[in-house]
């Protein structure tokens, strides 16, 4: 391969010009002085000579387009490689002491077109040319071109595009990838030209079409596709790369293309190496697009107006708000765990292209909002992941969390890391029990790589088993360094709370007042099987948060402490933990503001003590707070504020095709 | 994977005691009301009868409201987070509010549970077509829990003798033995902890009977208890057996609890760390480091200090530091 170095960082190298000592002759031969490219080319300066006899250095121009293909040194004799027909009059730059001189080769070379040579956005600056050749053949963090998953609906049809062997219209065609076959010229009568997809599963996963008709030039099932060789006479021929799959459990993305030419009883080929873009899952310190939440009005579906309305009166200017109809999903109303919002991004010759990529979580049959993203919010620039699978609680998007960017260990995770819940430590009863995260799923959210590696935190002992029962991240707008904290349930500070109003005589005070579970002060803390519970659930939210600080590098300035205490809640004669009182934690990060789950704690002096408490401990971080009303149309329902909404998130500033 | 529409697939069917006592409640109220302390093997079904009428004609919506809880209406429990049915905190609020006396729970529980008016088939909207028969069965599974539960902890005299009879059928699902075990501890009845301690040695039973009767020996918090807790701690067994029994450790001595005296959170400190020492298991360990920091004595960092000196193997140093580290966060955040 042909090295391409600027000219000017030559420059500084040179001797000062314009001085009066004899300068050096540059002389220059080539051999072969014909061939079919690629092909390799000595280039002998060896003749060059130095008035006064001082050593002299070496720079060469193998095909004399004024890029030096070498680097300044002391061989005059190199041998480079001529990539493309034409002809070519190599240069060579000789420099001394006393100065240098250029010169040119006695002889031209004529170099014959490759027969086989086909090009990609290899170096991912949106165009393919030159200076897409080097090391087109294998892909790596730093270069290799890029393609999307077609999994939007830029034709409205209902469908991902990907599912049908057509171009679907002129946005579609933006989604997929170039490939370009070099003009061909020499190409004799009767070759035979293909176009070859590898290794499998590669080859189900991708279609090329051509660019004339946009016709199938190679389908899912087969692995070569046939080019007109009369076209590649005429001038390059220009295919479409669909990606139909994307990264996952099965495919790490990686294709091959073999363009190969049967000619005259031989065989020339090229290659290059395409992968596909992961998805990314912004964390909740991403800007924040849009927010779904579902609007529930009542007649028998559980109304969560003083929810939505508090949404609807308190969000953010900027932020659109999605409202999901209950009667279209059965009031289905927990929109974090129906979806995992995410993208692709590639780069384009305007830019970059981005697609909205959710993951679409596989649920329990008959939820209702299983059908939110194929039949609603399936669009152009729109499109989702679907791994499939066993159903499970434990695959729902309140157990798949993004920590934001951060170091750790040496490492630099410029995404953040994919953490899910799952173990098999049991109940804190001491119930055995596991339960995970299934493994297609995980698989896939491993195979996108960019967040890895995979974070798992015991989540097995909760009722609904999601990490959003336990922690979440939020912004902290006065750090530097790690502008965000670690927002954690703490059974402990509830219960501080509580004692220090039963030390103050305050114990008949009501907790949840006029709630169906309302009770007092007094009867939580003289409550021994409920207090002893909480005891044995802080101590294993203390082994969780020893391992995420383990994990990256935490301290104890990382976390906020929110009063939350949890009841036993059994199954099938095992315990699992649920919130006893709105957990606090499982809130909505809109920027710069939080909506949090009201604790409807006890009121001591005009203030409940444990919205007081996370008020104070949550002030350092200048977000802007509010509570809401979640008590019935959530809370009793096993879930919280996180739990029925979702946000779709701008993109990191970070792409993961720069490293 | 335990999906929560996986049915268990026990009847209840009326068991010997159930007749006597159904027949029992038919007659009228002819033997002196309960005295209001413990009740006798010979007499507590002859007792629940009488105490029974006496809510009946007291509350007379008390039953019919006992028949109609909230947490088995499909269109209430299928918009949970985790759609199953669950009665158990439902039931706990109706019995410390009075709106039904723990008496008729017992006499429910005695009575059957086989016509107690759970959904039919009908009563389930379309969207979950298919899936009635295995919800009806969790409804029922879920009523048999709650009521035990709520019967245990209601401190009713008759709930130790209706919860052990629950817990002595064999015929029985083991889960719902289970939460017998755990109901029958709930009590806090002298009965109880020696009942226990026979399940949870009785190596014939299934093991998820026995762990539900170290949880339930938990729950008692009573030196006697914490005894045969320890005991069981200090004697081995398999791992999930282990594991309960220090769990329970943690629950019959916590700190967070008033009624325990420093003396018995001392002396729990004392056999965790031990059992800290001897148990290379990773969840054994475990589950003792985290009994430790809810027993949360504030000897306990003397204990491992002290055992940190006896013992130099790698293995045993690791644990005794990890469960330092553990307790200085929890004593910490105590002060």
């Amino acid at each position: 391969m042909s090295r391409r170095v600027p000219l000017l960082t030559v420059a500084a190298l040179l001797a000062p010009l314009g001085c009066d000592a004899p300068l050096p002759s540059a002389q220059l031969s080539a051999s072969p002085t014909e061939g079919r490219a690629p092909f390799e080319v000595t280039l002998d300066a060896s003749a060059s000579e130095d008035p006064r006899g001082e050593a002299l250095q070496y720079r060469f121009d193998v095909d004399g387009d004024g890029v030096w293909d070498s680097e300044l040194s002391a061989e005059s004799r190199v041998e480079l490689t001529l990539e493309r027909g034409g002809v070519f009059v190599p240069r060579v730059l000789v420099v001394s002491e006393s100065g240098q001189a250029v010169g040119t080769a006695d002889v031209s070379i004529r170099s014959l077109h490759p027969l086989a040579d086909v090009d990609v956005d290899t170096n991912r600056d949106g165009v393919i040319d030159e200076a897409d050749k080097a090391e087109e053949d294998l892909w790596t963090d730093s270069r290799g071109a890029v393609f999307l998953s077609n999994w939007d609906d830029d034709d409205h049809d209902g469908y991902r595009d990907a599912h049908d062997g057509l171009v679907n219209g002129e946005r579609d065609l933006a989604d997929l990838t170039r490939v370009v076959l070099r003009h061909s010229p020499d190409l004799a009568e009767g070759a035979e030209v293909t176009i070859e997809v590898g290794p499998q599963p590669a080859d189900a996963r991708v279609r090329l079409f051509e660019r004339k008709q946009l016709d199938v030039v190679k389908d899912l099932d087969a692995r070569v596709g046939a080019i007109d060789a009369a076209a590649l006479r005429e001038g390059d021929v220009e295919l479409f790369l669909e990606g139909v799959g994307g990264r996952s459990a099965n495919w790490d993305g990686r294709v091959t293309l073999t363009m190969r030419v049967e000619a005259d009883g031989e065989s020339y080929e090229d290659v290059v190496e395409l992968r596909a873009a992961p998805t990314i899952f912004p964390d909740n310190t991403r800007a924040p697009e849009r927010l779904y939440v579902m609007r529930v009005d009542g007649q028998g579906q559980g109304a969560n107006l003083a929810f939505y309305n508090a949404l609807v009166d308190g969000l953010p200017e900027d932020i659109e708000l999605y409202t999901v109809e209950a009667w279209d999903y059965y009031a289905d109303r927990w929109l974090q765990d129906s979806m995992q919002t995410g993208y692709q991004r590639v780069p384009t010759a305007d830019g970059v292209k981005m697609q909205q990529n959710y993951l679409m979580t596989e649920r329990i049959s008959g939820y209702g909002l299983e059908n939110l993203i194929p039949e609603e919010l399936l669009g152009q620039d729109f499109g989702f992941a679907y791994t499939g699978g066993q159903p499970s609680s434990l695959n729902y998007g309140g157990n798949l969390e993004i920590t934001p960017p951060h170091a750790a260990h040496g490492n630099e995770f410029r995404f953040g890391r994919v953490m899910v819940g799952g173990g098999d430590t049991g109940t804190v009863l001491g119930g055995s029990h596991a339960d995970h995260m299934t493994t297609p799923q995980k698989q896939f959210l491993a195979a996108q790589e960019v967040q890895g590696p995979l974070i798992e935190l015991s989540t097995e002992w909760l009722a609904v088993g999601h990490l959003d029962e336990i922690f979440l991240f939020v912004p902290d707008l006065h750090r530097e360094g790690r502008p965000w904290r670690v927002v954690v349930a703490s059974p402990a500070a509830a219960r501080a709370e509580l004692m220090q109003l039963v030390e103050q005589d305050k114990g008949d005070l009501p907790v949840f007042d006029g709630r169906p579970t309302e009770t007092t002060v007094a009867a939580i803390v003289e409550n021994d099987d409920l207090m002893a519970y909480n005891a044995a659930v802080q101590a294993r939210i203390d082994d969780i948060i020893d391992q995420l600080m383990a994990e990256m590098e935490l301290t104890e300035e990382d976390l906020i402490e929110v009063p939350v205490l949890y009841e036993p809640h059994y199954s099938r004669g095992k315990d699992f933990s649920a919130a006893y009182s709105p957990g606090m934690q499982n809130l909505m990060v809109a920027g710069d503001k939080l909506f949090i789950p009201d604790p409807e704690g006890p009121d001591a002096f005009g203030k409940d003590v444990w919205q007081g408490l996370a008020t104070a401990n949550l002030a350092p971080t200048g977000l802007a707070l509010e509570y809401v009303d979640v008590f019935e149309s959530y809370h009793l329902l096993l879930g919280e504020a996180h739990c029925g909404s979702n946000f779709q998130r701008a993109p990191f500033e970070a792409e993961w095709w720069t490293p | 994977m335990d999906t929560v529409n996986a049915p268990v697939t026990s009847r209840l069917s009326l068991r010997p005691v159930a007749i006597v006592a159904s027949l029992l409640l038919a007659l009228p109220a002819a033997a002196a009301p309960p005295s209001s302390g413990t009740w006798s093997a010979s007499t507590w079904q002859r007792d629940l009868a009488a105490a029974a009428d006496e809510a009946r004609a007291e509350n007379p919506a008390a039953w019919t409201r006992l028949h109609k809880l909230e947490g088995l209406r499909p269109e209430v429990y299928l918009r949970k987070r985790r759609p199953e049915p669950n009665v158990e905190r439902e039931l706990a609020q109706l019995v410390s509010r009075g709106e039904v006396p723990a008496a008729l729970i017992a006499a429910l529980l005695v009575s059957g549970l086989d016509d107690y008016p759970v959904s039919s088939r009908g009563d389930f909207p379309d969207h979950v077509k298919g899936q009635e028969t295995a919800l009806i069965a969790r409804e029922r599974d879920q009523l048999e829990d709650g009521l035990l539960l709520a019967l245990g902890a209601s401190g009713h005299p008759s709930a130790p003798f209706v919860v052990a009879s629950w817990l002595d059928d064999a015929e029985r699902d083991p889960a719902h033995r289970r939460i017998a075990a755990i109901a029958l501890g709930k009590t806090g009845s002298e009965l109880a902890v020696s009942r226990l301690v026979r399940l949870a040695q009785n190596e014939k039973l299934p093991t998820q009977v026995r762990t539900g009767a170290l949880q339930g020996l938990g729950h008692v918090r009573t030196p006697a208890a914490l005894d045969a807790l320890l005991g069981s701690l200090a004697a081995g067994g398999a791992t999930p057996l282990r594991v309960a029994t220090a769990a329970a450790v943690g629950q019959c001595a916590s700190s967070w609890v008033k009624g325990v005296s420093d003396p018995m959170r001392e002396r729990a400190a004392r056999g965790l760390v031990d059992a800290l020492v001897e148990n290379d298991d990773r969840r054994v360990a475990g589950a003792v480091v985290d009994a430790l920091a809810v027993v949360q004595h504030p000897g306990s960092l003397e204990l491992l200090a002290a055992a940190q000196r006896a013992h130099t193997a790698p293995d045993v140093t690791a644990r005794l530091a990890r469960a330092e580290r553990r307790l200085t966060r929890a004593l910490r955040r105590a002060r």
